[in-house]
């Protein structure tokens, strides 16, 4: 499955002190930020993503992938000293975990939450190693047909589980395919959309879009909301050593809500915040002390925990194996793996896997460096989400346009950015959800370049979308999936009338 | 009846929808003088996003009509102030001003400038803690870009014209 000189050549390359003091520093700073409530690893990678340039393809991965997993490594922290998640991941920590802070146990439940997300953690990154190369080998049957189906078919996942309505989702992801045709069609060559601009006949690149539509927008609602600090200063007391050694008392509850997580993770559209709940819903089903979830066990904190971190890796598992991103960040990550030539795919597998497992590899400590640095810095955390948002707006703002314009050195991509930072805050204000149009952007030229393809192969013959077998079961699943939010209404519907009926006869 | 409607119509989302409406509509025209091949893909993906706005608009009114009749709007979150939003927009303004001032003065001198006037504005008073947190982020985002990435960094227009 892997060659064991690449692991070796692997680990030398992520021992190197420039790579490891990297993984240190981006750890640090991916926990400062998760931390932070409202501002999540969406905000995160896209101001880091342009830093990624100048490196090689390995390490730029790394930076990447560890700052994904600090950021969710951080919001369990303020999700239990302040009852506000860093981040969504987190959102399901909160109800077990601010009730151990009241009763004096903030520390513990660190722990815990430190102890499981590392073990979460390691499954999903093992689930990383060992299932994607089964689904990279099976991806290699792929043609355009079935390139095409499976784009449709993580869109359709997307924006059907994206938050608000199918529809919104829908509209969202179709102005994303349209902002990405625009510039010199890969097919004709002929200028699509470009108005006469120059600018624009080169197409929109990536950076800016997703700087602007997830770092800036989240910056003009963060000012919405008028707070003059991120949150208030929250207590930390109880030992966090006792909580590390509690989750090895739960065994049980590790490995299943990490399962669950590296489950959800690997289906397209399903976040962290899904398993994060799904994880602690099973959790209090099937614990026996179900009842007393809520009022803070242990076992609440272990299992969202464990989950949203295997989740993490796990969502990496579509991204790099089939090109359909896992969900939002997985999309950046994607675009991240994009912009350093490589093709996510058997590809990927098959020609670069020295860089997969230097990724691997980092993923690996940095895990040991998360629940290290992670179960030390907590400490300080309540100290830094008191930071004046009148001073962290600008300085966000600050990164995320010159990260813009280093890349290209381009002004008007600096000004693409804050449109699309404009236009991305209008529309998640009404409801239209963001990541549809990102994955549909990134996907559009993958897309289409497969559809005419496939009709090319075909000669002409649409029937080749529906008529292949695996391009077939794709399109069923898409119908499914678009098919069945209706039907388990009606399901429903009709279920109670019958019981309706039943209980209005006379017995 | 028609202050009603009036009020109905005039909801951000039935704005955005009718306007994406028109917008997909007009782009669709355009699109369907583009060479065949080069017209198929966003063809029918603005066909759709048309259609899906169709269906949106008319799902957002009913759900606005609802809503108004039977009075049930206590579980919507309290919408921001008037001060908030003008903040936004303040804001947003202050975006375009930085990316103009980073041209004409140069990264260092426009990003100090930016960092203190805009912290001093959105309510931040403590000038000790506002001037060192300025260095500060200017002096780290120079560090990473200019120095540890050698990335080009806007030199200042202004500066360039002095020079000659």
């Amino acid at each position: 499955m892997y060659n064991l000189d690449a692991w070796l050549s692997a680990l030398g390359i992520v021992f190197q002190w420039q790579n490891l003091l990297m993984i240190c520093g981006v750890s640090l700073i991916g926990l400062t930020i998760g931390f932070l409530p409202g501002i999540g690893p969406m905000t995160a990678l896209p101001l880091f993503l342009p830093i990624t340039y100048g490196m090689q393809p390995g390490p730029a991965l790394i930076l990447l992938a560890v700052l994904y997993m600090s950021v969710t490594y951080g919001g369990s922290v303020s999700a239990i000293l302040l009852n506000t998640p860093g981040t969504a991941a987190s959102a399901a920590t909160c109800l077990d975990g601010y009730p151990m802070a009241k009763k004096g146990k903030g520390g513990v439940a660190i722990g815990i939450s430190m102890m499981s997300s590392f073990i979460g953690g390691f499954v999903g990154i093992a689930g990383l190693v060992f299932i994607s190369p089964l689904i990279a080998d099976f991806a290699m049957q792929f043609q355009p047909a079935e390139y095409f189906m499976l784009a449709a078919l993580g869109l359709v996942l997307i924006a059907a589980s994206s938050k608000g309505s199918i529809l919104k989702g829908f509209i969202a992801g179709g102005l994303g395919f349209l902002v990405s045709s625009v510039g010199m069609d890969i097919i004709t060559g002929f200028s699509r959309f470009t108005w006469g601009s120059v600018y624009l006949k080169g197409g929109i690149p990536l950076e800016p879009i997703v700087i602007g539509l997830f770092a800036f927008s989240e910056v003009l609602s963060l000012i919405e909301q008028g707070n003059k600090t991120i949150s208030e200063k929250g207590e930390l007391s109880g030992k966090i050593i006792e909580g590390l050694l509690e989750p090895f008392k739960h065994i049980k509850t590790l490995i299943r809500s990490s399962l669950i997580g590296l489950g959800i993770g690997v289906i397209p559209g399903e976040g962290s915040a899904v398993a994060n709940f799904t994880a602690y819903l099973a959790e209090a089903r099937s614990s026996s002390r179900g009842k007393d979830f809520g009022t803070g066990v242990p076992e609440g904190v272990i299992a969202p925990e464990a989950a949203n971190n295997a989740c993490v890796a796990g969502a990496l598992i579509p991204t790099l194996t089939l090109g359909i991103p896992g969900g939002g960040v997985a999309a950046i990550f994607m675009g991240g793996v994009m912009i350093h030539g490589l093709n996510p795919g058997f590809e990927l597998f098959s020609r670069h896997q020295d860089i997969l497992i230097i990724l691997f590899v980092g993923l690996i400590i940095a895990n040991f460096l998360l629940l290290f640095c992670g179960s030390i810095l907590s400490r300080y955390a309540a100290k830094v989400t008191v930071i004046p948002i009148s001073i962290l707006a600008p300085s966000i703002i600050t990164l995320g346009v010159i990260s813009t314009y280093a890349i290209r050195s381009q002004p008007l991509d600096v000004l693409a950015a804050i449109v699309a930072g404009i236009f991305g805050y209008v529309m998640k204000k009404y409801g239209y959800n963001m990541i549809p149009f990102l994955v549909a952007f990134i996907l559009s030229p993958i897309a289409e370049k497969s559809y005419h393809q496939a009709l090319m192969l075909s000669e002409g013959s649409y029937a080749t979308f529906v008529l292949r077998p695996m391009s077939g079961i794709f399109f069923l699943l898409i119908v499914f999936v678009l098919v069945w939010p209706y039907l388990s209404k009606w399901l429903k519907k009709s279920k109670s009338d019958s019981l309706t009926t039943k209980s209005s006869l006379p017995s | 009846m028609t202050r009603h409607m009036f009020k109905v119509v005039l909801t951000p989302v039935f704005i955005i929808d009718f306007g994406l409406i028109i917008l997909c509509t007009i782009c669709l025209t355009y699109v369907l003088n583009y060479p065949e091949l080069a017209r198929v893909f966003p063809g029918l993906v603005l066909a759709m996003v048309v259609v899906a706005a169709f269906f949106d608009l008319i799902k957002s009114l009913r759900q606005e009509l609802r809503a108004d009749t039977d009075e049930v709007k206590e579980n919507q979150v309290a919408p921001p102030t008037g001060a908030h939003k003008l903040k936004v927009v303040y804001l947003a303004f202050l975006m375009f001003v930085f990316s103009f001032l980073m041209l004409f003065f140069g990264y260092i001198l426009g990003t100090l400038l930016f960092l203190f006037f805009s912290g001093w504005t959105l309510g931040y008073r403590n000038i000790k803690r506002l001037t060192l947190s300025t260095l500060i982020i200017t002096m780290s985002v120079y560090l990473i870009f200019g120095v540890i990435m050698d990335a080009f960094l806007p030199k200042g227009i202004i500066f360039s014209i002095l020079g000659e």
